[in-house]
């Protein structure tokens, strides 16, 4: 069971309580961000990311005004629904919520998060995430799209058949940080990959993996993902139910819209 | 606004969500009695709705879907009892059975309903062409 944090920073009304030494050497290069969204692909990819390269939890985010008084139990131990993971290499530091944010919450975790990513020399913040498309159902390899707060990303990626995001609308978790991100100078990176809007898609999750770890150098096996996918269906039913609660309050259809200044 | 007005604005709040709260014990009854409600997304195109089911481990041959007036009704078995047993409040309860309905548009032709399945990945889809 953990303990009491080794150190708790405080960005406004957010805690981050760090149960490791966040200044050893070497400093992760990346943090994958991971709020539920569209067809949970975020959730479902940054689940089998922690099985599969057996990540240790090494901090939790809490927040008494920001986040409904929740507690997750795992392994017995009651933690915030809101998590830090971390591979023992330290390559990367992994921020997964088991809980979608209210949308009075978001701004507040997009500026914790990133103050906290820049406190640590992160290099980039990454993130995988769907991206609604209606004839889901007859795609057999749903299309991979980058939206990055970085030009040189584009061209970089261009070689993995993934397509730079050009005109749309983005509403949620990753559009303000990909916002947040080009205003403050921080490298995000989001990979969208073509899903359901409100049903678990773990197969658009595991494309999500493949883009990101090629990415990141990050090797993560898909195949177990794939094996499991009905069951993690069942499994995700009822966040995807609160998900598409939340995603009807942020207007998250506004994604189907044609920007007025498309041209 | 008249005095009308306002009381018509507190009933109609008071009935959405009396409504909200009797479809979250519907849910919670079905929970527990080993039924799950199955997902579904409904996109509109100028001429017709598409109503995608995920139905996962469903037997889609175990299939029934019925279609009346206003609504579209599911059932379908599962191919085998799911349990999750580190669930503490489901450890006991076996997912048997899919049962779930789901209201139609009003301009949706029922008589003119296709059904498709895949069987592969679980999915049924109910499209619906629009009255003209």
């Amino acid at each position: 069971m953990l303990g009491r944090p080794r150190r708790t920073l405080l960005f406004n009304e957010l805690q981050i309580h760090e149960y490791y030494d966040a200044y050893a050497t070497p400093t992760p290069k990346y943090m994958i961000l991971c709020f539920p969204d569209v067809g949970l692909v975020s959730s479902i990819a940054c689940r089998h990311i922690v099985m599969e390269k057996k990540l240790g939890l090494v901090g939790e985010i809490d927040s008494p005004t920001l986040l409904p008084p929740v507690s997750v139990i795992h392994e017995s131990s009651p933690i915030s629904p809101v998590q830090l993971y971390m591979p023992e290499d330290r390559s990367f530091l992994m921020v997964l919520s088991e809980i979608p944010l209210l949308p009075s919450s978001v701004y507040p975790f997009v500026d914790a998060i990133s103050n906290y990513a820049d406190e640590l020399g992160v290099e980039y913040l990454l993130a995988v995430t769907g991206l609604a498309v209606p004839n889901r159902l007859e795609l057999e390899r749903p299309q991979v799209f980058v939206a990055s707060s970085r030009k040189e990303v584009y061209a970089s990626v261009k070689k993995e058949n993934i397509e730079a995001l050009r005109e749309g609308f983005m509403v949620g978790f990753y559009a303000l940080l990909l916002k947040e991100g080009r205003k403050k100078g921080f490298s995000t990176v989001v990979f969208l990959v073509e899903s359901f809007l409100d049903i678990p898609d773990p197969e658009a999750a595991a494309f999500g993996i493949v883009a990101l770890s090629r990415f990141a150098g990050i090797r993560v096996d898909t195949t177990k993902l794939l094996e499991e996918a009905e069951l993690i269906k069942i499994g995700t039913r009822d966040l995807m139910m609160q998900t598409r609660k939340a995603m009807m309050d942020m207007q998250k259809q506004m994604e189907r819209q044609m920007p007025l200044m498309y041209m | 606004m008249s005095f009308h007005d306002v009381f018509d604005r507190i009933r109609k709040r008071m009935r959405d969500l009396m409504e909200e709260f009797e479809a979250e014990i519907e849910e919670l009854t079905q929970t527990y009695s080993g039924v799950i409600q199955p997902l579904y997304t409904v996109t509109e195109y100028p001429d017709r709705y598409e109503v995608v089911l995920d139905l996962p481990y469903g037997d889609l041959n175990a299939l029934s879907v019925k279609i009346s007036d206003s609504t579209l009704k599911i059932e379908c078995d599962l191919v085998e009892e799911i349990k999750f047993e580190k669930w503490s409040i489901h450890r006991n309860v076996s997912f048997k059975r899919y049962k779930g309905e789901l209201k139609i548009p009003f301009d949706a032709d029922i008589f003119g309903a296709v059904i498709t399945r895949d069987p592969k990945k679980h999915f049924v889809k109910v499209v619906f062409p629009k009255k003209k």
